[in-house]
């Protein structure tokens, strides 16, 4: 199967400012892919480039099997894009709103009120369908850009900070909305520089930072391949523990670094010796609470790179 | 094609909708008239010819003819229509909303200038019709030349009017702010005034014979 989007050596500039810096892209067909960065790393532009709606000053890129410079209404009928500033029409209502897209696309009327119907429903917008958009918030006008997008049943949906700005109830509907449209075999690239919410639903990341992509992977492959060194990284609870503790566990063999903040100590080792290193808590008279194998999060990864060392 | 046509329909009942449009609909009506009202009444008052075109360029002098009115306001009603046609998309962000779809960029422009064009055809046979509608009245029946003759002039006013309609609508592709694209489109309108341009010429051409009062005005 192939791939969704794919990109070689994908090049934009601006005069004498690179926004993207030679980007081989590789998106699976069905996944979520979180396309993460800093303000201004370029994920716009690419995006932009992937619809068709800026040419690429160099490089080559096919989206669903097509060349969005050469065929772009044939890509724009497959493809759903939220733009990152969503603007509708404020003195429609939201169904026009609408309806007019679906008639752009070529949706029939029956059709279209039958989809904008059920969209609404889902995101929790029904009340509103016939008021004028300039009375909705942020989160509604979020949310009624992702009907908008899925209105036209696409394949492929590229979403550019679909949860920036808005209530963690309308980031948990349209988080599920996401997760529901991999369920139904779409493939989504979602652009964010919000990591924790991300990191909930992507299949894989890439990082992007001024203009190049400087990892891509699993979360948990970027954590111990990229940052950790193949290092696990074990955490214990341990509420009554002393430096006297730290000592003997820094004696261990395989044990490389021990640090304590709170109740809980951080051990960095060579392979996981969680047994031996529970075992050595318990016979030394302290009380271990928890123990457990460092789960790697995206903002330490995501820290490492931007800031040097992660902060844990 | 189709997304052409959409989109000239939705902005058609765009306009519609607006207190600008209907704001200068009922500028451009009242001059109009008035001027018809004026033209009647100096063919009325003159004992030598009276001919039913020459109301669109006689006058009693207490205002300008209804000719002068097109001449001047039709450009007014271009420039409204369009001065803020693209770059309102823009500051909007509807617009690339509006280009995610299956539509070219051109599509986006060319309906915008379709639904413009219609709404200058509605205002010119508009006023055209009512302002003969107030001759007959009086008795001032054209005959058949006449009323070629009065198509073709309308033909050629929408033309003028979509030319000016066409060059704020440049203005609203090239310039980000609104602002910018209306001062722009207003200096162009002002300075053809001051300095006898080609188009008012044109105008000039089909009036077939230049003898009023007001041509020392040009």
């Amino acid at each position: 199967m192939q791939p969704a989007i794919q990109t070689w050596g994908l090049t934009k500039k601006y005069g004498d400012l690179v926004a993207v810096d030679s980007l081989d892209l590789e998106v699976e067909q069905g996944e979520i892919y979180g396309f993460l960065g800093p303000n201004g790393a370029g994920k716009t532009t690419t995006l932009l480039m992937l619809l068709g709606l800026t040419e690429p000053t160099a490089g080559r890129l096919r989206v669903l099997g097509y060349d969005p410079i050469r065929e772009p209404l044939k890509l724009k009928r497959l493809v759903g894009y939220l733009p990152e500033n969503l603007g509708f029409y404020d003195d429609m209502t939201a169904k026009q709103n609408l309806l007019y897209t679906a008639k752009l696309n070529g949706i029939s009327f029956v059709e279209a009120e039958r989809r904008i119907a059920k969209l609404l429903d889902a995101l929790g917008l029904s009340n509103a369908a016939d008021k004028k958009v300039s009375t909705f918030s942020k989160g509604m006008k979020q949310r009624l850009g992702m009907a908008d997008v899925l209105l036209k049943d696409p394949q492929l949906l590229l979403l550019d900070e679909p949860t920036t700005g808005i209530d963690p109830e309308g980031v948990r509907q349209i988080l599920d909305m996401i997760v529901e449209c991999r369920a139904k075999g779409k493939t989504v690239l979602v652009s964010s520089h919000l990591l924790y919410q991300v990191q909930k639903i992507c299949d894989r990341v890439g990082i992007f930072v001024k203009g190049r992509l400087i990892a891509s992977g699993t979360i948990q492959h970027l954590g111990r391949e990229v940052i950790a060194g193949d290092k696990y990284v074990i955490e214990a609870e341990v509420p009554d523990a002393t430096p006297a503790l730290e000592e003997t566990l820094r004696g261990l063999e395989g044990v490389i670094k021990v640090a304590k903040a709170g109740p809980t100590l951080t051990i960095e080792c060579k392979s996981d010796i969680r047994g031996v290193i529970a075992k050595v808590i318990v016979t030394s008279g302290y009380t271990l609470t928890q123990i457990r194998s460092h789960e790697y999060a995206l903002d330490e990864i995501y820290a490492r790179y931007f800031e040097g060392e992660p902060k844990t | 094609m189709t997304g052409t046509l959409t989109i000239a329909l939705k902005e058609l009942s765009d306009y519609l909708g607006t207190k600008r449009f209907w704001f200068f609909f009922t500028i451009i009506y009242v001059a109009g008239l008035m001027a018809a009202y004026m033209g009647i009444l100096a063919l009325v008052q003159a004992r030598v010819e009276r001919s039913f075109l020459l109301l669109f360029r006689t006058s009693t002098g207490a205002l300008p003819p209804f000719l002068f009115f097109i001449m001047y306001f039709g450009p007014l009603l271009g420039i409204a229509l369009g001065f803020d046609a693209i770059n309102k998309e823009r500051a909007k962000n509807t617009l690339v909303r509006l280009l995610s779809n299956p539509v070219h960029r051109d599509a986006v422009i060319n309906g915008k200038f379709l639904s413009g064009v219609s709404i200058i055809t509605i205002v010119v046979f508009g006023i055209l019709g009512i302002a003969s509608g107030l001759a007959i009245r009086v008795g001032l029946l054209p005959n058949l030349d006449e009323l070629a003759r009065l198509v073709v002039f309308a033909a050629v006013t929408i033309l003028y009017i979509a030319g000016w309609l066409a060059l704020s609508q440049l203005f609203s592709t090239l310039f980000a702010h609104t602002s910018t694209s209306a001062i722009a489109s207003f200096a162009i309108w002002g300075s053809s005034h001051s300095s006898g341009p080609q188009s008012l010429l044109l105008l000039l051409l089909i009036s077939y014979q230049i003898q009023t009062p007001w041509r020392g005005l040009l």
